[in-house]
């Protein structure tokens, strides 16, 4: 009975895998362009976020692709962070003060340009895109292992109680 | 001024959901209420008559712009209420876990 | 319509409809009239030339309703059940009236809606392009003019979610003492 209610109806599933991949290709689109138009790291990473929400929301528990595990996410959380303060850091070895804008800034309008401030943006769209799903993560853990008892946390074998 | 005034009593509102309510859920509702009104308190300070929004575009001239450092300021402030939020929903289901009820009046032992 | 009267119009639904989430029995309802709010003022941004700002709202509340009902279902609680003291609740209203008989004459101190300061921004404004090379000039403000800021955020995130994952993790004694 439990291997029959995983996720939601046949409906939502099937469109799942054709909107998941748009809302994917949005959020990293407003991530690469965010010094041309509207948009930057911030709302690039959650959208991120939320494509990867959608797809654990309809799937439930078995879906197409394994769930990350904690561990995963929290070394890209990291990453982010230590990748803005590399950036910082390597403005030292320009003879600048810390967090300057040392690379080149190129032409106005232009994809590459505007220096370091693409690269921030990565580092921006990473920590907030794992950190919001990881709340999702531990929340949805948080419910179904309270009904299973003392299982180990992990992210599949889990049997729903009762 | 009245759009100042607006703002500040959608403020008193979430306060008042903060003071009064003994539920967490509506104390969590309150404290985002009070979030939004700081928020749009913020960007209407920064409005500018007949001006335009903040990016320049190829080919056109821009005249005048509103604000851009208010935009700066509320678009960091918008990303942290989130990670406040969750810490308060963290806290709410601790709390209904170790007490068995959502009632902020009935949670009185310190330690446990 | 000038963009005042939409504002207008817009402000005061949000308060109706705020006060309307607080005073509903129902949990589910009420989040649901909260998710409202937070779209009407993502149309507010749209009115005020701030579309950064309504992209953000607008993701922000529907990851905060999505939060919120999993906070219920986590739970299990429907209903809001407590009642509360006349006496209080008339001390409590006593202290909102004098808060805002206060604070409202510190109003006439600002300027008029529609005309800024803007001391610090003619820079940003008149120079931002140039020395930055971005042509978007609020990114150009958090990730540049203000870049130790948006580090500072950064930290505050990290570790508010990592308290957020730590209370939500499996204890090995469920009840007894509690950890450091």
């Amino acid at each position: 009975m439990a291997e029959k209610h995983s996720g939601m109806t046949l409906i939502v599933k099937t469109i799942t895998r054709f909107t998941v991949w748009l809302i994917l290709l949005y959020g990293i689109f407003l991530m690469i362009h965010g010094h041309l138009t509207p948009g930057g790291g911030f709302v690039g990473g959650l959208v991120v976020a939320l494509s990867f929400i959608h797809m654990k929301l309809a799937f439930g528990k078995k879906g197409p692709v394994k769930g990350s595990g904690k561990t995963f996410l929290h070394a890209l959380d990291s990453s982010g962070a230590l990748l803005f303060l590399g950036i910082g850091v390597a403005a030292f070895f320009a003879g600048l003060p810390f967090l300057s804008n040392f690379l080149p800034k190129g032409k106005l309008f232009d994809l590459f340009s505007a220096g370091t401030i693409p690269i921030l943006n990565f580092a921006i769209m990473l920590k907030v895109g794992a950190a919001i799903f990881l709340v999702f993560i531990a929340l949805n853990l948080y419910e179904h292992g309270s009904k299973a008892g003392n299982s180990e946390d992990s992210k599949n074998e889990k049997r729903e109680g009762e | 001024m009245g759009l100042y005034l607006l703002s500040f009593i959608l403020f008193l509102v979430g306060l008042y959901g903060v003071l009064t309510k003994a539920n967490i859920v509506k104390i969590i509702l309150g404290s985002g209420i009070m979030g939004y009104a700081v928020n749009l308190f913020l960007i209407l300070i920064a409005y500018r008559s007949g001006g335009t929004f903040p990016i320049l575009l190829p080919g056109k001239d821009p005249g005048l712009m509103v604000d851009p450092l208010p935009q700066a300021l509320v678009l960091t402030s918008i990303v942290i209420e989130l990670g406040t939020t969750a810490l308060l929903v963290a806290l709410a289901v601790n709390i209904h876990k170790h007490y068995g009820t959502l009632n902020v009046r009935k949670v009185r032992r310190l330690k446990g | 319509m000038p963009v005042e009267g939409w504002l207008y119009f817009i402000v005061s639904f949000m308060i109706f409809a705020s006060i309307i989430a607080l005073e509903l029995k129902d949990l589910l309802s009420s989040v649901v009239s909260v998710g409202v709010t937070g779209l009407a003022l993502a149309v507010a941004f749209i009115f005020l030339q701030a579309p950064d700002l309504a992209l953000v709202q607008f993701v922000y509340e529907i990851i905060s309703v999505i939060i919120l009902i999993m906070l219920l279902k986590a739970t299990g609680e429907r209903l809001e059940k407590e009642k509360e003291g006349r006496l209080s609740l008339s001390f409590k209203l006593l202290f909102l009236v004098l808060i805002s008989i206060m604070v409202i004459p510190l109003f006439s101190v600002l300027p008029e809606f529609g005309k800024p300061l803007l001391d610090v921004s003619k820079k940003y404004l008149a120079n931002g392009a140039t020395e930055t090379g971005s042509a978007n000039l609020v990114t150009s403000v958090i990730l540049d003019y203000r870049a130790y800021d948006t580090l500072g955020e950064a930290t505050v995130i990290f570790v508010s979610i990592l308290g957020a994952v730590t209370l939500l993790s499996k204890r090995k004694k469920h009840e007894g003492d509690s950890n450091g």
